[in-house]
């Protein structure tokens, strides 16, 4: 049986044999192989080397391909301030410049995009049938604000149209990025979109909920398994989450984990979380750690359960605390 | 409707817009201003409230803040002296050093804002000196240095560090928030309070202000 299956079971919402397991390793990864995170994110190579050490480390069923949700953003025109401990952060929005119509869909030579897109070829080659490789992409909400800044949280009250006129933009992105890591063979798609916690759930169903239909389409032309991703407090958010034409959906700690659980299975979708990432996975102690993984299993065990931090793992997460959580998984 | 109804509604409405007209007809009506400003903090504090209990999110709190604002901007010059000192306090807020990030700042300026503070917001990566300068320049009472990130948050302690170096750590409180960081960090680096979201952060200003 490969690692896989039980995370592909768990997606179907069927009971899975065990527990499955998906550490998302983004900056981590260079961490793992002493490299920094910009240098990191900027080279196929480094993130297939970061990959392959967290496979080896972590014996995850499921694992990211990169996790920056600034690479869509950057391929359109925004700035990004490079650190060298965490992924980039937007610092200019690009429709402070141009207007909506001068920008075009990324296409599979831009920025970044190669770099990505050789890893995942590479990954699925390798290790395709064993790791239930995910591509992750910005959800469209997320890209709405790198592209327009704040103002396009107030603007969901004062223009509505042109915040739609975005959206639909940024829909057709997180389709187009989806479809390029189908192409390769990925299995699982994950869309992004921590921001979506700061809205309404009317909000969310008015202006976020449309906006995945063109990547939910793609995904399921391709016959692949589909997942969203929130973080923060979306407590409010949760059965809308769960009513998505997706797979299922992915929290942080900052929710009620049972509460979450029981939406999820109202609907019969997987659900994933919540291992805390600062207290637990940066600076708790092994101990801790196996603690916390026991709690959500004890709360999420059973049909669509997926055991995974809260979000992005810290570049200087602790890795005797992630394979600890590993052992618990695998019974050693 | 009279003329202060229509200006507390257009604010709990969200519409600046309407907001700035009214403030002017309050103005050219010569109405007492402290009453109609009293009136709007309170009707913020109520939106604050709706925030904290999820009836309303964001969008809504930003335009609000967004009404009071533009009102705030018509009376200024009329409220003088007198307007400022209904401030439960002053606030200097900023990124923390290196740290791109602001949403979750802006949200907690956006809040205390509407409970009745008066809030700097220096914007992101702000430099720890900046801090200091900004907080002697207002007279500031609350030092709120927010870090998303593991390796931004020493930048908290540095502005800890300068308070300390030029003899100025009781002259501010300092909190810091932000999604990595926790109480018991917050407490290492001496810092005078942590906050975990914006209504948590409100409620700490307030007991570190003397205030409900």
């Amino acid at each position: 049986m490969a690692n896989k299956d039980v995370l592909i079971q768990a997606l179907n919402y069927e009971e899975p044999a065990r527990v499955p397991w998906v550490p998302y390793v983004g900056v981590h990864g260079g961490y793992l192989i002493g490299k920094d995170a910009d240098e990191y994110l900027n080279s196929a190579e480094l993130l297939y080397q970061g990959a392959m050490k967290a496979i080896e480390e972590y014996r995850p069923d499921g694992l990211p391909i990169a996790f920056d949700l600034q690479l869509e953003a950057e391929v359109l025109g925004c700035d990004l301030a490079w650190v060298k401990d965490n992924p980039p952060a937007v610092k200019g929005h690009v429709l402070d410049k141009v207007s909506l119509s001068d920008l075009r869909l990324p296409t599979e030579g831009d920025g970044r995009m190669p770099l990505v897109l050789k890893t995942a070829e590479r990954l699925v080659q390798e290790v395709g049938k064993d790791i239930g490789l995910m591509g992750l992409v910005c959800g469209p909400f997320t890209l709405g604000l790198h592209l327009m800044g704040s103002k396009i949280v107030s603007k969901m009250v004062k223009k509505p149209d042109e915040v739609l006129e975005v959206m639909g933009f940024c829909a057709k992105v997180c389709a187009e990025m989806a479809r390029m890591y189908l192409d390769r063979g990925i299995e699982i798609i994950a869309v992004v979109d921590p921001m979506t916690s700061t809205i309404s759930p009317k909000f969310f169903d008015k202006f976020v909920v449309p906006s995945y239909d063109p990547a939910i389409e793609i995904i399921n032309k391709f016959k692949a398994y589909s997942l969203c991703f929130v973080c923060g407090n979306a407590t409010r958010i949760i059965p809308n989450l769960s009513r998505l034409n997706m797979h299922g959906f992915a929290v942080d700690e900052n929710l009620d984990f049972k509460y979450v659980a029981e939406e999820a299975r109202k609907n019969r979708k997987a659900f994933a979380g919540n291992l805390p990432l600062t207290t637990g996975l940066l600076f708790g102690e092994v101990e801790e750690n196996i603690q916390y993984a026991e709690e959500c299993i004890e709360i999420g065990k059973g049909p669509g359960f997926i055991l995974a931090p809260g979000c992005d793992m810290p570049y200087f997460c602790e890795p005797e605390n992630v394979k600890a959580v590993a052992g618990l998984v695998h019974g050693k | 409707m009279e003329c202060v109804e229509k200006l507390v509604q257009a604010v709990m409405e969200g519409d600046d817009e309407v907001a700035a007209e009214v403030a002017q007809e309050v103005v050219e009506k010569g109405e007492d201003l402290q009453p109609v400003v009293a009136k709007l903090t309170e009707a913020m504090r109520e939106l604050g409230k709706q925030f904290e209990t999820f009836e309303i999110f964001l969008p809504e709190m930003m335009c609000s803040s967004d009404a009071m604002t533009a009102a705030m901007d018509v009376f200024g010059p009329k409220l003088g002296a007198s307007g400022a000192a209904k401030k439960k306090g002053v606030v200097v807020i900023g990124g923390a050093p290196g740290d791109m990030h602001e949403i979750g700042k802006n949200i907690v300026t956006t809040v205390l804002q509407s409970d009745g503070y008066e809030v700097a917001d220096l914007g992101r990566d702000v430099a720890a000196l900046e801090f200091v300068k900004k907080a002697q320049e207002l007279k500031a009472d609350i030092i709120a240095v927010s870090a998303l990130m593991t390796t931004t948050m020493p930048g908290a302690k540095e502005v800890i560090r300068i308070l300390s170096e030029q003899g100025l750590r009781e002259k501010y409180k300092v909190i810091v928030g932000g999604a990595p960081t926790n109480g018991k960090w917050a407490k290492e680096i001496g810092a005078d309070g942590w906050a975990e979201n914006s209504t948590d952060a409100v409620t700490l200003c307030n007991n570190l202000m003397g205030v409900e």
